[in-house]
Order: structure tokens, then C-alpha cells, then sequence
């Protein structure tokens, strides 16, 4: 003899007079809550992983930085049709102190068709975007025609760290502003909202409501 | 110059002075004292003082203890004085014993006497799980039968699933839908199980699933009956007058003052249940890890007519009124020993098969050795009585406490889930008879004699109301949480519960 006997759920049974009504309207936002923003938030990390830094297609010429006391090296050129954002990116990886000293101590000039110059410096930017092996200096606008960019280190830093500025480090200007490959934070938190939403409406849906009979 | 220790203008004051005044005079009158004689009587004159002195702290140092340190500190004098009478330590039992509600075999395990026997292998089958429960619990009721009532009646347990939100209007439907609603001669009560189900679910319990317990004596289906009237009272609510320093009141004493002033008797009663809610708090900063803590927020009372509360707060006397009992046992304090793991099955064989096996069993127990009828029943539950951290009992992994661990266990609706057993007191509420008074003496040796058990000790029940902290205080308290808010270094967390139904007080 068990001490307890199992009768099953309070409401619903034979003579009960309330039974629990569950909206559908409810259980499927819910669902596509749930659903979506689990599939929108793993596309935005996909998205993310793949497309933050330079795409190959958007690189519109390469260059050197110049090492710090060192010769000029190589300019990047760019014959651009129409006047437009782009980005300049350092390419390097390692150590990401070691980065961000070696992009701060990092400045651009950009010698536009017109002959006007727009300079940047790594060190000054509101925000650097980094993946594994690109960071950027800055952003320029460029003119339509030709434009010429060249980079160089320049100090930055105690003296005694600053051996990996007087080496050359590659760089790339790609088309575009550097939040453009960014578009897949945007589907994360969305998804993040949209899980985050659809977690209790799942809960008031399986609640229900009671309802008399 | 008199002594302070003597009292202005008595005998010994007067002549200490005079004394003192003129020693050769005092020394040559013819009531002439030896002086070491006189000096003796100062000192034991001092000393007496000196024993009403600390009498009269000690007096007031007891009157505050609460009801449980109470009992202990009697339990504590009366061995002491039994030692003092020349009985020796070995018959009166050893001192880690005293006061405590487990004696016998789990008691001197539980509290440390002897070693815990060597673990016999713990059946994890459930099929062969639940057959060797069977046989202990045929054992048990073998050992039970002498006590049993001569009348008494049938009882039975009936376990529904609600959800935590609806749980009070689902409970009331499945009554009338029952038909018990309609013959509540037949229903002992019904209480919501204190039992935390999937405690590792997202989420508070109120979407989450909460069973009830029926107890009841109906042998067959009964036709369908009219829902009953529910009504719940808030522990926070101030509903009873109180004074700082008279006895709260428990929350069947209130509901039974309700019932008796609206004429309602137990013919008529469905149940008084505590609300009880199961949550998870973080825990005080002195304590590592988070609480999954069992409280009670209020009462309800089921009734086949609307119980009246109007006019709050009630001026009503202590304890239950005339005629009624509230008989609270400990379970807990057996849970340790038969059910150490609460997110487990029990283990079985048992460690001490002597002993129930669940708190319904004792519920049952109970019921049938006293012999209560369910027409004087007005409730019968397990449930729990002060904040209660059900993580006190768990498997502990990497030294972190868990939640789970333990089978999925059979639930009201027929569905295994995760489950971390609660329950503190079993609480019976009913109108007495003289045949109830022999019951409960029955009941008593029925305890203490095969059970090795006394269930009435340490319950702690009906505090006396504490006073206030005055606007002073409180302002400083303020002033102190907003200096540690700025500071960073947050003090302990205040752990003051305060009474129910009765806070603050008049």
C-alpha cells in the first residue's frame, strides 16, 4: 500500500468544471520567439565570425606601414570612381596588448584627387575593431579619381617597447565603413531579445487559463 | 558608612556602622560579638545578595529565551538535577540526547553518539525499490496494530497536480468534482504537498506544477458537488492584535477563531492549509551558495460556505479556541535520518526500518492511533512553519550543494520529474473528545516507545511578538545600508522573519 494515490490533474477530469485553455495565438509567438531568435542569434554569430575584417572582395589596394625611423614604404593606391567611405585596416596578429600598441602607434595619410589630405591616427579612433588577424587604424572618406595612401609608426608608448614599431607591418583599405561587417550584432541581439522575450510567454502559455465550463 | 550591599537601617547596617563609629565601644557592650563571627555574617549576608542578584538576571534571561530554547533549558536543569540527585550519567542517557526530538538507534546516529552504520547496498531498481518498501512498511504497520483506535476510520491520500498560479481554484474544483466538497464528514483535510518539483526548471513555481494532497476517508466515488468557498488570509497582513511579548499566533489558531466565530464547525470544514511557496533567495553574504527556501505566506480555508473575514484585526485569544486541538509533530528531524537526500528516493533497505518512511505515513499514523473521525477534522497536513532552506539536505558535488542528481520520481499526473522532498511539521487540527484524549496518550507511547521519538519537542510555535526597533533605530539601520551600499562592503542580510498575521504589533 502506497501512502499516497496518484490522481492525476486537479482540473479537467470527469465532473470538473474548469478546464485550462491555452491561447494558440500565444503559443505561437511564443514559438516563433523562441525559434526565431535561437536561429537569429546563432546566424548572427556566424555571420560575425565570418564577416568581420576585410572581405577579400572589398580590399581595394594594399600597402605598408612604414617602420618607425625608418625609409617610406609602400603607398597604397586607389583609383575610386565615386567619392565613398573606406577603411583602413593593419593586418597583424598576436598578442592583443601587443596589437593595440603597435595600431596606436600607427598614422595614416590619405592624399585625396583634389589634392586635399586627410590624416589618421590608430591611436585616436573612437573604437577598433579587431578579428584574428586585422585592426583598424580609421576610417577615410575617399574623393573620386586617384587617391594615395601611405602609412608609418610613429612613437607611441614607453621607448623601450616600441621595437615592434620600427618594423613594417602590412595594411589594406577595403570599401566601406568598418561597422559594415558588423551587421550580424544586429541579428544577435535580436535573437538575445527575442529568446529572452519568448522564455516567459512560453511560461504564460503553458499556464493557461482557467476557464468554467 | 554603610555597605551598599546591606539594606539602609536593617540590623547588620546599623551595627556595622556603630562599628565603625566607635570599635572600642562596640567591641566592649555587652552584646558583644567575636568580630570574625560578625565578619561572617557580612559575608554571607553579601553572598545572599549576591544570589538574589543573579537570581533575578537569570529570571529575566529565561523569560526572554524563545518556547524551543525554553524547553531545552528545562530539559538541561532537569538532567542537571537529576545528576545533583546522585543518578548517574549513564542512566540518565548521553548528554548529546537532551532536548533533542530523535532518541533510540537514528537518534544517537543523527546526533553524533555512535558511528552511522556501514551503508547496506541501497536498492536503485524502483520495481524492486518499491517492494522492499512494502515489506517495512508491513513491519511497521504490524508494530503500529496494538495502537491503533478501536473506531477509527479509514484514511486516504489523495495526490492531484496543479499549477502554482491557479493552485486554490484547482484544488476547490477537484473537491466538488470529487464529490468531497459535498461530504466534508469525510475529508480530514487537504494541503498543498511541500515538495519542490523540477528544481532545476526555469522560473518561479507559479507557472511551474505544485501537488496537492486529499486526505480523506471516502472508500467510493461520490457524485459531483458544489465548489467550495475558499478564503486566504496574508501573513503579512495584520489581522490579529498583538502585543510585544504575547504569542503569535500559529496560522490554524487564526483560521480556527474565524470558523468558530462564523459557526462554521469541522462538519463543514475542508481544510485549513498553510500557503506555502517554495523560492530560491540568494543566500546571506556570511553563506556561500543560493537557498531553495520553503515559507509560509498565509492560510487558506476551504469551507462548504463562505467563511466571513470582516472587521480585522481580531482581538482573539491564544492558542486555538476552547475545545479544539492543534497538534503539531515534528518530521523533519526523522527525515534526516530515513531520507538524508531529499532530491533521492528514500534509501532502501531503510537504516532504520522502525521508522516512517515518509511524512504521510506519519500523517496516517497518526490519524488512525488517536483515532481522529474526519467530521471533527478541520485539517490535516505536512507543511512547514518558519523559512526553511530545503538545500540543507542535498548531495553535495565539489563541495557545491545540488538541486539535482537524484531519478526522475512519479508525480500527481503520472509523469517522472526531478523532485527535492520538503516538509518540516504534520499539523492535525480537530475537535476534541475524551476518546482523542487516550488516542494522543496512545500516540505518545506509540512514538516514544517504537519510534524512539519525541514529536513534540523544539516545534517553537507561537513566538512571542517582538518589539519593534523605534524610529531611532530604524533611521540608523537606513543611514547604515545606504553607507555600506556606497562603501561596497555589504553587511550580513538581515534575517529578522517577522511574526505572521501580527506585525507590526499594537
Amino acid at each position: 500500500m502506497s501512502d499516497v494515490e496518484h490522481a492525476g490533474w486537479a482540473v479537467g477530469g470527469p465532473g470538473s468544471r474548469l478546464r485550462r485553455r491555452r491561447s494558440p495565438l500565444l503559443g505561437l509567438i511564443s514559438l516563433l520567439l523562441l525559434v526565431g531568435g535561437a536561429v537569429a542569434a546563432t546566424l548572427g554569430i556566424v555571420r560575425l565570425a565570418s564577416e568581420a575584417g576585410p572581405a577579400q572582395e572589398r580590399i581595394l589596394a594594399r600597402g605598408a606601414v612604414a617602420a618607425l625611423d625608418g625609409p617610406q614604404a609602400a603607398t597604397a593606391s586607389i583609383v575610386s570612381p565615386v567619392a565613398g567611405p573606406a577603411t583602413v585596416w593593419l593586418n597583424l596578429g598576436g598578442l592583443s596588448n601587443v596589437r593595440e600598441t603597435i595600431v596606436a602607434g600607427s598614422e595614416c595619410e590619405l592624399v585625396r584627387p583634389d589634392g586635399s589630405r586627410h590624416r589618421i591616427r590608430g591611436s585616436r579612433q573612437g573604437a577598433s575593431i579587431a578579428t584574428d588577424h586585422f585592426e583598424t587604424i580609421g576610417e577615410v572618406t575617399l574623393g573620386a579619381g586617384r587617391n594615395l595612401v601611405s602609412c608609418r609608426h610613429v612613437p607611441f608608448g614607453r621607448v623601450t617597447r616600441r621595437g615592434r614599431l620600427r618594423q613594417e607591418h602590412a595594411f589594406v583599405v577595403e570599401r566601406g565603413s568598418p561597422t559594415d561587417g558588423l551587421g550580424g550584432l544586429w541579428l544577435l541581439f535580436g535573437g538575445a531579445a527575442a529568446l529572452v522575450l519568448g522564455v516567459p510567454a512560453g511560461m504564460r502559455w503553458r499556464s493557461g487559463t482557467l476557464e468554467r465550463t | 558608612m554603610t555597605s551598599p550591599l546591606l539594606p539602609r537601617g536593617s540590623e547588620h547596617a546599623r551595627r556595622l556602622d556603630d562599628l565603625l563609629r566607635d570599635p572600642v565601644a562596640g567591641l566592649t557592650r555587652g552584646d558583644y560579638d567575636p568580630p570574625m563571627s560578625r565578619a561572617r555574617r557580612l559575608v554571607e549576608g553579601a553572598f545572599k545578595k549576591l544570589d538574589e542578584v543573579s537570581a533575578r538576571a537569570d529570571a529575566a534571561a529565561v523569560a526572554k529565551l524563545s518556547p524551543a530554547e525554553r524547553e531545552r533549558y528545562d530539559y538541561w536543569q532537569a538532567r542537571t538535577a537529576a545528576l545533583n540527585a546522585g543518578g548517574s550519567a549513564a542512566e540518565l542517557g548521553d548528554a548529546k540526547l537532551v532536548g533533542k526530538v530523535l532518541h533510540g538507534p537514528a537518534g544517537e546516529v543523527v546526533h553524533g553518539v555512535v558511528k552511522a552504520p556501514k551503508e547496506r547496498d541501497v536498492i536503485e531498481d524502483p520495481a524492486a525499490w518499491e517492494e522492499q518498501r512494502r515489506r517495512e512498511r508491513a513491519a511497521r504497520d504490524e508494530v503500529r496494530a496494538p495502537y491503533l483506535a478501536p473506531d477509527r476510520r479509514l484514511v486516504r491520500i489523495t495526490r492531484v497536480a496543479t499549477r502554482g498560479k491557479t493552485q486554490l481554484g484547482e484544488i476547490a474544483d477537484y473537491l466538488a468534482s470529487s464529490g468531497l466538497a459535498g461530504r466534508p464528514d469525510l475529508v480530514y483535510g487537504a494541503y498543498r504537498v511541500p515538495d519542490l518539483i523540477s528544481p532545476s526548471s526555469l522560473g518561479s513555481e507559479r507557472g511551474g506544477i505544485v501537488e496537492w494532497d486529499v486526505v480523506h476517508a471516502a472508500a467510493e466515488a461520490l457524485p459531483r458537488a458544489e465548489t467550495p468557498a475558499a478564503l486566504t488570509l496574508a501573513a503579512k497582513d495584520v489581522l490579529v492584535v498583538r502585543s510585544p511579548g504575547e504569542p503569535a499566533p500559529l496560522d490554524e489558531d487564526l483560521a480556527l477563531h474565524l470558523l468558530d466565530g462564523a459557526g462554521i464547525g469541522p462538519e463543514q470544514t475542508l481544510a485549513i492549509a498553510r500557503d506555502v511557496s517554495i523560492s530560491r533567495t540568494t543566500a546571506p553574504d556570511d553563506q556561500s551558495g543560493s537557498r531553495i527556501e520553503a515559507s509560509v505566506s498565509g492560510v487558506h480555508v476551504l469551507a462548504t460556505r463562505p467563511v466571513p473575514a470582516v472587521g480585522a484585526p481580531w482581538d482573539l485569544r491564544e492558542g486555538p479556541p476552547e475545545g479544539v486541538v492543534v497538534d503539531v509533530l515534528q518530521w523533519d528531524a526523522i527525515a534526516v535520518a530515513v531520507h538524508p537526500l531529499r532530491q533521492h528516493r528514500a534509501p532502501v533497505p531503510s537504516p532504520f526500518p522502525y521508522l516512517p518512511l515518509t511524512p504521510q505515513e506519519l500523517l496516517t499514523a497518526y490519524l488512525e492511533v488517536v483515532g481522529v473521525a474526519p467530521t471533527d477534522a478541520y485539517s490535516a497536513q505536512v507543511t512547514h512553519h518558519q523559512p526553511f532552506d530545503l538545500m540543507g539536505r542535498t548531495s553535495e558535488k565539489w563541495g557545491v550543494r545540488r538541486t539535482g542528481g537524484g531519478p526522475d520520481l512519479p508525480c500527481a499526473d503520472g509523469k517522472p520529474r526531478k523532485r527535492m522532498a520538503g516538509g518540516h511539521h504534520i499539523v492535525i487540527a480537530y475537535r476534541d473528545a475524551p476518546a482523542y484524549v487516550e488516542g494522543r496518550a496512545r500516540f505518545d507511547a506509540y512514538a516514544e516507545g517504537e519510534l524512539h521519538a519525541h514529536l513534540r519537542r523544539g516545534l517553537n510555535l507561537r513566538v512571542a511578538v517582538p518589539r519593534p526597533q523605534n524610529r531611532l533605530l530604524r533611521t540608523i539601520d537606513r543611514v547604515g545600508d545606504v553607507v555600506e551600499f556606497f562603501s561596497g562592503e555589504m553587511g550580513t542580510e538581515d534575517s529578522f522573519v517577522p511574526p505572521r498575521y501580527c506585525w507590526p504589533p499594537r
